[in-house]
């Protein structure tokens, strides 16, 4: 119970102990996503080509390719994308749907999304947090405005 | 390329996909519910059968997607009558029937069955010929 309650903080505090903090605005949705590394490396060893070129914005495998094709890379961009979805209600957006949106990573693990406004609603701003261990890597993003 | 051979491929597309045994890739199986899918193996799912079939999928033929962002066809987390009638017209595989009468998005993915996507194949392989 101890451990799990420690996780949970972990989700909303980051290295330094300070509380993610978002902008203002009223929040109008959350998402959350956990994606197993062993089965993001599975995935990438059967389809490298396809799901980078399909799934990835040119800057995401600029930098992906920065990061010499880290797994762990890869899996912080898919569980932010449906992370992402998810705030909407929308689970699955179809394959296209994954390269429509970009995840601009920022410091400390935080990263926003830029998305069309059809995604968000107009004048809407999407931030989030990465976190995980080894094995699982998690993404949760909030909508707000 | 016939009906029994698509039906063998998908079968054992659907099994290495998703770790199950063939003889459980039915036609009335669920992707989700029955054979435990998510998101991530929709598209694995997807690359897969374009590889074994030698096809492209473009996105949102085979699983519905585009529809679920148009506020006509979503409100509130369910779809709309417009919605439903725009499934049935862009995805005649997919049958809404049972869905319908609680159309909660997040209940949507139940609907996709192996029978969808034999029936999908049928007619884009059809197509090809």
């Amino acid at each position: 119970m101890v451990a799990h309650k420690r996780n949970l903080d972990g989700l909303f505090s980051d290295k330094a102990g300070g509380i993610l903090r978002f902008p203002g605005g009223r929040v109008r949705g959350i998402g959350i996503d956990l994606v197993s590394c062993r089965r993001m490396a599975a995935f990438l060893k059967r389809h490298r080509e396809k799901f980078s070129g399909r799934l990835l914005t040119k800057s995401e495998r600029v930098l992906w390719q920065r990061k010499k094709y880290a797994v762990e890379w890869f899996a912080k961009f898919f569980a932010a994308k449906e992370a992402f979805f998810k705030t909407g209600n929308n689970a699955w957006m179809g394959v296209d749907g994954f390269r429509a949106i970009e995840i601009l990573p920022m410091r400390n693990n935080h990263f926003s999304v830029r998305a069309a406004a059809r995604f968000n609603g107009r004048g809407a701003k999407s931030y989030g947090r990465f976190f995980g261990t080894q094995k699982w890597i998690g993404a949760f993003v909030v909508i707000c405005k | 390329m016939n009906d029994k051979d698509i039906f063998s491929k998908v079968q054992e597309t659907l099994a290495g996909a998703l770790g199950v045994d063939r003889e459980d890739v039915k036609p009335e199986a669920s992707l989700t519910r029955d054979l435990g899918a998510e998101s991530i193996d929709f598209i694995d799912i997807i690359f897969r059968l374009e590889k074994n079939f030698d096809i492209k999928i473009p996105s949102g033929e085979l699983f519905p997607a585009n529809i679920l962002n148009d506020e006509r066809f979503v409100k509130d987390g369910r779809v709309t009558p417009e919605g439903i009638a725009e499934l049935k017209a862009k995805h005649p595989y997919l049958d809404v029937t049972s869905f319908s009468n609680d159309p909660q998005l997040t209940k949507l993915a139940e609907q996709f069955t192996v029978r969808m996507i034999v029936q999908y194949l049928q007619e884009r392989l059809a197509k090809k010929v």
